[in-house]
C-alpha cells in the first residue's frame, strides 16, 4: 500500500517543494519537506522516511554530504533533483549511494515513476526475495539468469560473455541509471580503467544484437555523460 | 528557450570553442528524441544511420540541443504530419546530420540571414516566430565545434544538414 510510505522532500525552491508535495499527497504518500539540507538532515534521522527526494543545489549544504552521511547508516532510496546541465554532479551523488536520479524540469508521472522503482528495489533488498530466479521480461525481450540465455520474441540472442554480463547486471536493476562506473566495476571487476570507451564499444555492439533501431532504442536506454537505464521489467510494473 | 540560453554559457567565451568527450553518435541521436518526445509527443522521427559505431568529440548536451531544435522546426514549420528523416551519413573526415521534413520548404534567401541570428520574422505572419533564436545558437554550437551547418529545399520540403569534424581539429 502506497499509503504507508513516507517520503522526504528536501528542496530549496518554495514552488518546486510545494508542487512535489502536493503530486505525491494526492498519489497516496505521505510527505515531510524540508528547505535547507540541516533540517532535512535531522528529519532523516528523527522520522526515518522510506525515500528521500534530495536537491542537490541547496544553499546551506553540499547535497553530496548529505547522501554521504546518509549513507553511514541507511540504505533507505535516495532520489536526486538535478539541473540539466551537471553530469558530473549526478555521476558524483550516484557514486555516492544514490539511487538514481531526475532532472528538471520533469512531469509528475515520470517523479512518480522513479519513486516507484527506488521503493521497489529496496523493498526487495529488505525482503530477500528469490527474485533472479524468474526471468526478466519487457516488450518480448526475456533474460534467463538461471540458464544465462537472452531471447527476443522467441529467438535466442548470442552475446559474448563480457555483453551478459552487461545486460544482465543492467536488467537486475532495470529502471534505475547504473552509472558507467558501477556497471564497470561489476563486469570487470574494482580496479578496472577509469576509460569506459570498452564499455561504451560493447554497448554499442549489444544495442545492434538486441535492438531492432540502435539510434531509437527500446530496451537499452542511455544517459549521456551519467550511465546506462534497462527499459523497466514487465514483472513489476 | 531557457535551456537554448543556458546552452550558449556552456561555449567557453574566450576562445569560442566547447569541452568536447568522444560521444556514440546513437546514444546523444536517441536521447535528443526521447527529450524532444516528452516535449512534442506526437512528433514522429525516423532514423537511419550507417550499421558501424560512429564516436565523434563533441559536447553531447550541445549536440543534443541542435538536434532538437532542427527537429522541433521542422515538425512545427513544416506544416506537414509527416514523419521527420533524421539521417545520418559517414564522411571521410566528417559525419553529417541531415533533418529532413515533407512540408511547405523554407525560404532559401533568409537562411543566411537566420543563422546569423539576423533575421526578423515579417510582421504580419508569425510562420517563422521562434525559429531564428534557436538557429542562430544551433549556428554558434556547430561552429564551436568546427562544423557547418546548412539549409535548403528538396523536392518535396526542407532539408537542415550540419557537419562535425570525427578527429580534434
Amino acid at each position: 500500500m502506497t499509503d504507508s510510505y513516507s517520503i522526504l522532500i528536501i528542496e530549496d525552491e518554495k514552488n518546486i517543494l510545494d508542487f512535489m508535495a502536493k503530486t505525491l499527497r494526492s498519489n497516496g504518500y505521505k510527505t515531510i519537506t524540508s528547505e535547507t539540507g540541516q533540517s532535512g538532515l535531522s528529519i532523516i534521522n528523527s522520522h526515518c522516511p522510506d525515500l528521500i527526494l534530495l536537491d542537490l543545489g541547496l544553499p546551506d549544504m553540499d547535497g553530496n554530504d548529505i547522501i554521504s552521511s546518509v549513507r553511514k547508516w541507511t540504505s533507505c532510496p535516495i532520489i536526486v533533483i538535478s539541473a540539466r546541465a551537471g553530469e558530473q554532479d549526478k555521476v558524483a551523488a550516484l557514486d555516492l549511494g544514490a539511487d538514481d536520479y531526475i532532472t528538471k524540469p520533469f512531469g509528475t508521472s515520470e517523479l512518480l515513476a522513479r519513486i516507484r522503482t527506488s521503493l521497489r528495489h529496496s523493498n526487495r533488498m529488505a525482503s530477500n526475495s528469490p527474485l533472479f530466479i524468474r526471468p526478466y521480461k519487457c516488450q518480448g525481450l526475456m533474460l534467463d539468469f538461471e540458464k544465462r540465455i537472452v531471447t527476443l520474441d522467441g529467438k535466442e540472442i548470442h552475446l559474448t560473455p563480457v555483453e551478459y554480463k552487461i545486460v544482465a547486471y543492467l536488467a537486475k536493476n532495470s529502471g534505475k541509471v547504473m552509472t558507467y562506473a558501477s556497471v564497470m566495476e561489476n563486469v570487470w571487476g574494482p580496479f578496472t580503467d577509469s576509460n569506459n570507451r570498452i564499455l561504451r564499444v560493447n554497448m554499442a555492439n549489444i544495442r545492434r544484437k538486441i535492438e531492432r533501431n540502435p539510434s531509437q532504442p527500446q530496451f537499452l536506454f542511455t544517459e549521456v555523460g551519467v550511465g546506462y537505464r534497462m527499459c523497466e521489467d514487465e514483472n513489476e510494473m | 528557450m531557457v535551456e537554448n540560453l543556458l546552452s550558449v554559457t556552456r561555449i567557453q567565451d574566450d576562445t569560442g570553442t566547447v569541452k568536447k568527450e568522444d560521444e556514440v553518435v546513437e546514444e546523444v541521436v536517441s536521447e535528443a528524441i526521447i527529450r524532444l518526445k516528452r516535449r512534442l509527443p506526437d512528433i514522429e522521427i525516423h532514423v537511419s544511420a550507417p550499421e558501424d559505431v560512429l564516436i565523434i568529440p563533441m559536447d553531447p548536451l550541445l549536440i543534443e540541443q541542435v538536434l532538437m531544435n532542427l527537429m522541433e522546426n521542422a515538425f512545427i514549420h513544416s506544416e506537414s504530419d509527416r514523419p521527420i528523416d533524421l539521417r545520418i551519413t559517414e564522411n571521410p573526415d566528417t559525419v553529417t546530420f541531415h533533418i529532413i521534413d515533407y512540408g511547405k520548404g523554407i525560404d532559401e534567401q533568409t537562411i543566411p540571414l537566420i543563422l546569423k541570428g539576423e533575421y526578423t520574422a515579417p510582421r504580419t505572419s508569425d510562420t517563422h516566430r521562434g525559429m531564428g533564436i534557436g538557429l542562430s545558437i544551433c549556428n554558434t554550437i556547430v561552429q564551436a565545434h568546427g562544423g557547418q551547418i546548412a539549409a535548403h529545399n528538396h523536392a518535396h520540403g526542407a532539408e537542415f544538414l550540419f557537419t562535425l569534424p570525427k578527429g580534434d581539429i
